[in-house]
Formats: C-alpha cells, sequence, structure tokens
C-alpha cells in the first residue's frame, strides 16, 4: 500500500486537530497509534537508517518532556487538592493535569512531523512543493542546502583541526573559546561564500533566471484520494463536534 | 514594485547558493558551539548574515527553511518557532537597510533590539506549546520566575528578556566582524554589499 504526500499531509493535520482540540486521555492512544503505524505500516516506516534514530532520539525526549513537564507543574502551579506528596514536596491536582495535557498536545504534534517527514525523502517533498506553485528558487535552495549540510559537519571539522594545530586556544578559559569561535567561522564562510559565489554564477550562466516554469513538476502521483478525504473528513468532525461543545457550554 | 518582484529581485541566482549556505550554518553551527562548550545558541548567525547581505526577504526564506529542515532531521518543534526565525530575518533585513551594521555600537543596539523582539514572538510559543519547558538549560530561569509567582507566559517572558538579547547581541556582533573581514571583491558580489561597506 501507498500513500502520497498529500494523504500524509492530511493525516498530520488530522493529528494537529486532535492535539489542539480533544482532551489529553483521547490524544494518548493517538501517539501509540502513531507509534505503531511508523514500526509497522510501509507508507509511515522511516525511509533513511538515520530517520530511524530520530525516533529512538524522540522517544528519550518524549519521556523526559512528561517527567519534566507533569514534575514540574504538579509543584509550581498549586491549585487544586494535593494529589500525592513525594518526601516533602507536595503535587497538586491542577498543575498536573496541566503539565500532562501539555505534554501529550506537544508530543502529539511533534510526533506527527516526525513521522511525516522520518517517512518522505526531503527531496520529494521539495519537489511536491513546487508542484503545487512553489517558485522553483525555493526547491533549489532546498536541494543545495542539502548539500551543504553533508559538506559544512566535515569541514567544520577539518577547519577545527586546522586551527587546534595552528594554536587556536579551544580549551582554554570562555573568553578565549569564544575568540576560538570567531577562529574556526571566519574560514568556513568565507570558502563557502566563495563556494556560493561561484555556484550562483554558474547558474545565472546556465540561464537560471530565466527558466521559471513548473509544468514538467505536475506529474502528481497516480494515487486515489480515498485516504485525503477520510483524514480530512474526520478532521473537520472533530472541529465541528468540537465547535458545539464549546457553544453548548 | 510588488512583494512578489521584491522577493523574486533578491533570489536571483547567486543569493540562491548563499541562502543555502545560511540554512545549513543555522543547522551547523551548534557542532562548533558544542566542540568549543560556549554557553550560547547562536542558531540564527546563517539568517542573520543573509539578512544583512542580500536582504529580509532571504532571510526570512533562510530561518524558514532552516526550521522546516531542522524539523525534517529529527528536531519536530523547532517547526513551532517559524514566526520567530521570520521576525529576526526581517528585522535584521530592515536594520541592514537603514546602515545599522555599518557600525558596531549600533550592532550591539540592534542586537539587543531583537533578542527583546525575538522574546516577544517566542513566549506565547513557548508557553502554549511547551508549558515553558523547551527542555534546555533556559529552563531553569523559567522555573524560577514562575516559583516567583509569575505564571507561565510571564514567566517565559521574562526569560526571553534575560538570554535572547545575549545571545542576538553576540550573533550581530559575529556577523558584524565575519563581514568586515571578508574581502571588499566578495562583498560587493551581493545585493545587500551597500548595507555594510560605507
Amino acid at each position: 500500500m501507498r500513500l502520497a504526500i498529500p494523504d500524509k499531509l492530511s493525516f498530520v493535520l488530522l493529528a494537529w486537530t486532535c492535539a489542539f482540540l480533544l482532551p489529553w486521555q483521547f490524544n494518548i492512544p493517538f501517539i501509540v497509534l502513531l507509534v505503531l503505524l511508523a514500526f509497522t505500516f510501509n507508507p509511515f516506516k522511516p525511509v533513511t537508517a538515520s530517520a530511524r534514530t530520530y525516533f529512538s532520539r524522540f522517544t528519550i525526549y518524549a519521556i523526559l518532556l512528561v517527567f519534566v513537564l507533569v514534575g514540574v507543574n504538579g509543584l509550581l502551579l498549586r491549585e487544586g487538592p494535593v494529589r500525592f506528596r513525594f518526601i516533602v514536596l507536595d503535587f497538586y491536582d491542577a498543575g498536573l493535569t496541566y503539565g500532562l495535557t501539555v505534554s501529550v498536545r506537544l508530543i502529539l504534534l511533534s510526533l506527527s512531523v516526525l513521522v511525516f517527514f522520518a517517512s518522505t525523502h526531503f527531496q520529494d517533498f521539495a519537489k511536491y512543493l513546487q508542484s503545487l506553485g512553489l517558485p522553483r528558487s525555493f526547491v533549489s535552495i532546498i536541494l543545495l542546502s542539502m548539500f551543504f549540510l553533508e559538506q559544512l559537519p566535515h569541514r567544520i571539522t577539518q577547519v577545527f583541526t586546522a586551527q587546534e594545530a595552528r594554536g587556536a586556544p579551544v580549551r582554554a578559559g570562555i573568553v578565549a573559546r569564544s575568540r576560538a569561535f570567531f577562529l574556526i567561522l571566519s574560514p568556513l564562510v568565507l570558502s563557502s561564500i566563495v563556494e556560493s559565489v561561484e555556484r550562483g554564477v554558474a547558474l545565472e550562466l546556465r540561464g537560471y533566471h530565466l527558466l521559471r516554469t513548473n509544468k514538467d513538476i505536475r506529474q502528481d502521483q497516480p494515487t486515489s484520494r480515498v485516504w485525503r478525504f477520510a483524514f480530512l473528513t474526520l478532521s473537520s468532525i472533530i472541529i465541528i463536534l468540537s465547535v458545539i461543545h464549546w457553544l453548548s457550554n | 514594485m510588488t512583494l512578489r518582484e521584491k522577493v523574486r529581485t533578491e533570489l536571483s541566482g547567486s543569493a540562491i547558493p548563499f541562502i543555502a549556505f545560511g540554512i545549513a550554518l543555522n543547522l551547523t553551527v551548534g557542532q562548533i558551539t558544542i566542540a568549543l562548550k560556549i554557553p550560547l545558541y547562536l542558531d540564527s548567525i546563517g539568517t542573520i548574515l543573509v539578512a544583512v547581505l542580500v536582504g529580509p526577504y532571504a532571510g526570512i526564506i533562510t530561518g524558514s527553511f532552516a526550521n522546516l529542515m531542522a524539523a525534517a532531521f529529527g528536531n519536530p518543534t523547532m517547526m513551532f518557532f517559524i514566526p520567530v526565525v521570520i521576525v529576526i530575518g526581517a528585522f535584521t533585513g530592515f536594520l541592514a537597510n537603514i546602515g545599522w551594521f555599518k557600525r558596531w555600537y549600533l550592532c550591539v543596539l540592534g542586537g539587543i533590539l531583537q533578542g527583546i523582539l525575538a522574546a516577544i514572538v517566542s513566549a506565547p510559543i513557548s508557553s502554549y506549546l511547551f508549558g515553558g519547558t523547551m527542555m534546555a538549560g533556559t529552563d531553569a530561569l523559567v522555573y524560577f520566575f514562575r516559583a516567583m509567582g509569575n505564571n507561565i507566559l510571564t514567566s517565559v517572558f521574562y526569560q526571553g528578556l534575560t538570554s535572547d538579547p545575549v545571545d542576538k547581541t553576540v550573533s550581530y556582533l559575529i556577523v558584524f566582524f565575519l563581514v568586515k573581514n571578508l574581502p571588499l571583491r566578495l562583498v560587493s558580489k551581493f545585493k545587500g554589499a551597500s548595507n555594510v561597506v560605507s
């Protein structure tokens, strides 16, 4: 089974609708579902090895976030009865509920975005944006930044090692280290600007600014729109029910 | 000149690779600050550099795409701060256009103003979406202000006012000195050359 990018985006929209409009008790099963989908359902599985590591990092982040948000708010938001006491610390009911609400909402919002990007090649996303009418220059920027993203960490390591060998104070006090920051950034920026200018000239010489059509990209994937329709309908129903609930209160 | 034409003029062929570099710099500068153990984010240096040398729209695009790509590469929470980087790109471009990047003391003043503006825009996002907990060192400040009896929004705003002006002023000064040290023949290739050269 295959889901096109618009289908996945409508799923993200559904997740965001739930995150903002439904109580945290409803959103916890949604988070579990998202995690299950990311590991078992092909269209939502991570497409690269590094995308898989994002999940493990995010899981640690999410667990820590829940503990910190619930704990801190339980202590600081002193409203309602004391739910429990830990040694000499009182945790209040309102604070604990607020912490849970915020952390579950944030995890659902972030996880849906993570699942979307982990299961979609960024180049495909850029092409999709172009097919929607985004200027070609935007897509070029995205693709070129992917190139720089691959190059820069390696270049930073090179410059760092070279400056350290020349005696740059990379391990001295904070002021000296700040100076070393400048010593590393300067050659990095200079070499990258030279490269940017050269690439820019090459683009201009190839008549980049003359080519402005997006027509060649408008070859949408031949998928059915059932999923898109289902996700969007579900989002609309949740919004309508929430408005009715809000009006009746 | 319409907005579309202004954006199109800024996004000429030569600016595109530089904007791409700015995005990558925003995403990788953390590698240097971590290696040097510098207690600042400095993650808008690319946006500021592009906004100064190319223009405000290019700065906005750099910041927005950097956050979008950060979300794509494992940090989805960055996406919620796109409004903040839009303000950073636009305000820096504006300051550069009126000549504030020609004098270091104007850069300091600009950095402080930028920090305040960033704090104003980021406070509602941090407080509503994150409950004031960003899982960073600055959270201690938020908890401190909350323990003093302030609500979450006020505490996050005070935390922003405490740390953002420092971060932005340092970023502005770094960009100022970086640009000053660039050869004139390179700077002159950019549309914003007149923003930095008297």
